[in-house]
């Protein structure tokens, strides 16, 4: 029985890739969660410049789950390049880095591109037209079939590295937006990003996040972003699929799975359980081992097939 | 070095109304614990909470951890509701640590509520007679009875329904006419924490808050911790913190 997994070409050792924004720059959980274990660990959407984030607070606890809005705050290309990424390798050089992108306009993204795609460390690009905490680029990039496009195809022309893009599930035509990405020659589409979400303090009568608004992560939203990725699966089979969202157990990665994913990406559950990788590895290998698969391939895509 | 270890409940004792003094078993990460530091506890699945909860550390003895936690939510209710022999799963080392004061110097150690924590830790490890702890409430029954208090330790209320009459910065301005320390170290609500800035920055001296805000990872992962800093930009709270400078954030 194999773990190992393909999306598209790009070969991971297991399914599991932790989720960007959730993972910092790949050095913060040390031994609780070390990357070389992840099939692959994406890190912090960078844009061009640093980005401070937003107000404070940025984040509450909602029935199985939270709202965050960190507004992509990250340190900028520069110290990413000069820092962060030498870091990453020296602490973790037998694991695998795929580099989330956040740009507010086409030209940003560009412009990261191309001084990353160059860089050994990276192996993958994940395109975040998704993040619904920032007032351009982001989710309004992601709703945008004609702004995906474009995007994707300038994308191709410059990254030596495959073209992963990160699907927001807050759009009415979610299989359009993967349908526009497949066909501009994406290399794999992640369904989904965090939902749109708030919540109010009655003692003080206003929202409790200091942007008013945030996204949705966690258990809470496991079955609508499975859904997605299932329809996305259904109407585009040949297209590389990722599954995120909700995942804190073996079950849903397998989920996932069976909807059509060929790697799953974990994020808000390793705040709570740190070893919740080593628990949704040992699940798989025994989950697979009692329905008699020898490979992800074996069950993938499933239950889209019935 | 960050471990997740399973904690087991030696003690939990209700100090005061919904204040409760809980130590928790964990030997690997007390071997590590100075004081500033927090960890956090995943509380019961029965709890029905998703995320960890950060606790300052209020001290170690024999492979313990001393915790001083209030029962404010549905977190924190699954955990001071625990009982002796539970287990808990317990993350830690987290956070940056106080600086090591030097011995001779006078410390004035200033907590509101539950920030007491860390400030009794401090005390214990500086151990200086001169040093002076002063813990706040809003009435006697938010605070436990002095007998269980360490020596050196001053209860003051809002109210003055026990120990002295005032909040924790108008009881220090008062000592203030007469005494004046080396350093103030400080935890507590925003409000107590803006007035040591403002106490510490009139009489010029150096002094050390430390930060609450909700956090999700506790590890630096996530900057959802995030504190503005009077310098621009932010810092994370779990990470960079929780013990700053007085003068460095923006409260």
């Amino acid at each position: 029985m194999s773990l190992s997994t393909k999306v598209g070409s790009f070969e991971l050792a297991n399914p599991f890739i932790a989720a960007s924004g959730t993972y910092g720059y790949g050095t913060e959980y040390g031994d609780l969660s070390p990357a070389r274990e992840w099939g692959a660990v994406i890190l912090k959407s960078v844009s061009r410049n640093p980005r401070p984030g937003n107000l404070p607070p940025r984040c509450c606890e909602v029935d199985s789950g939270m709202i965050n809005s960190i507004g992509l705050a990250n340190v900028g290309l520069e110290k990413y390049m000069a820092e962060k990424l030498p870091a990453f390798a020296a602490a973790n050089p037998d694991a695998v880095c795929i580099a989330s992108l956040a740009g507010e306009t086409l030209d940003e993204f560009l412009c990261l591109a191309e001084k990353l795609t160059e860089v050994k460390t990276i192996k993958a690009f994940e395109l975040n037209i998704s993040c619904p905490n920032v007032a351009k680029g982001g989710m309004h990039f992601g709703a945008d079939c004609s702004a995906s496009r474009q995007l994707v195809t300038e994308m191709k022309k410059i990254s030596s590295v495959p073209v992963w893009v990160k699907v927001t599930p807050s759009t009415t035509d979610p299989v359009g937006v993967a349908s526009v990405c497949a066909e501009a020659g994406a290399d794999a589409v992640v369904a989904t990003n965090t939902i749109p979400a708030m919540k109010i303090d009655i003692t003080r009568c206003r929202p409790v996040l200091g942007n008013k608004t945030g996204g949705l992560s966690g258990p809470a939203m496991f079955p609508a972003s499975l859904r997605i990725a299932y329809m996305i699966h259904r109407a585009l089979p040949d297209l590389p699929l990722v599954g995120c969202g909700g995942v804190d157990c073996g079950e849903k990665a397998v989920q996932y799975i069976l909807a059509g994913c060929s790697a799953v990406e974990i994020g808000t559950a390793t705040f709570r359980r740190p070893d919740t990788l080593a628990e949704v590895k040992q699940f798989l290998s025994e989950y697979m081992d009692r329905m008699g698969f020898k490979t992800i391939e074996d069950f993938r895509g499933l239950a889209s097939r019935t | 070095m960050k471990i997740q270890e399973k904690g087991v409940v030696v003690s939990n004792i209700e100090a005061a109304r919904n204040l409760h003094f809980l130590e928790v078993r964990v030997p690997e990460i007390t071997a590590q614990i100075v004081p500033g530091n927090f960890v956090s506890l995943l509380p019961p699945a029965s709890s029905g909470v998703f995320l960890r909860r950060p606790f300052s550390v209020a001290g170690v003895h024999d492979g313990t951890l001393q915790l001083v936690i209030r029962d404010i939510g549905k977190g924190t209710h699954a955990i001071t509701s625990l009982k002796k022999d539970d287990t808990i799963e317990v993350l830690g080392s987290l956070g940056n640590s106080y600086p090591t004061f030097e011995p001779d110097k006078k410390l004035w150690l200033l907590g509101g509520g539950t920030g007491i924590a860390s400030l009794l830790f401090l005390h214990s490890i500086h151990n200086n007679p001169k040093d002076r702890i002063l813990w706040g409430g809003k009435c006697s029954c938010e605070l436990p009875e002095p007998t269980v208090l360490p020596s050196g330790c001053t209860l003051a209320t809002d109210d003055g329904s026990c120990g002295e009459c005032g909040n924790v910065v108008e009881v220090a301005r008062r000592w203030l006419k007469t005494d004046k320390p080396d350093y103030i170290a400080a935890c507590g609500p925003k409000g107590l924490l803006k007035g040591v800035q403002q106490l510490a920055a009139e009489y010029s001296i150096p002094a050390w808050i430390s930060c609450e805000e909700f956090m999700a990872c506790g590890m630096g992962a996530c900057a959802g911790c995030a504190v503005p800093l009077a310098a621009g930009g932010y810092a994370r709270v779990c990470a960079d913190g929780p013990i700053f400078k007085a003068e460095e954030v923006l409260l």
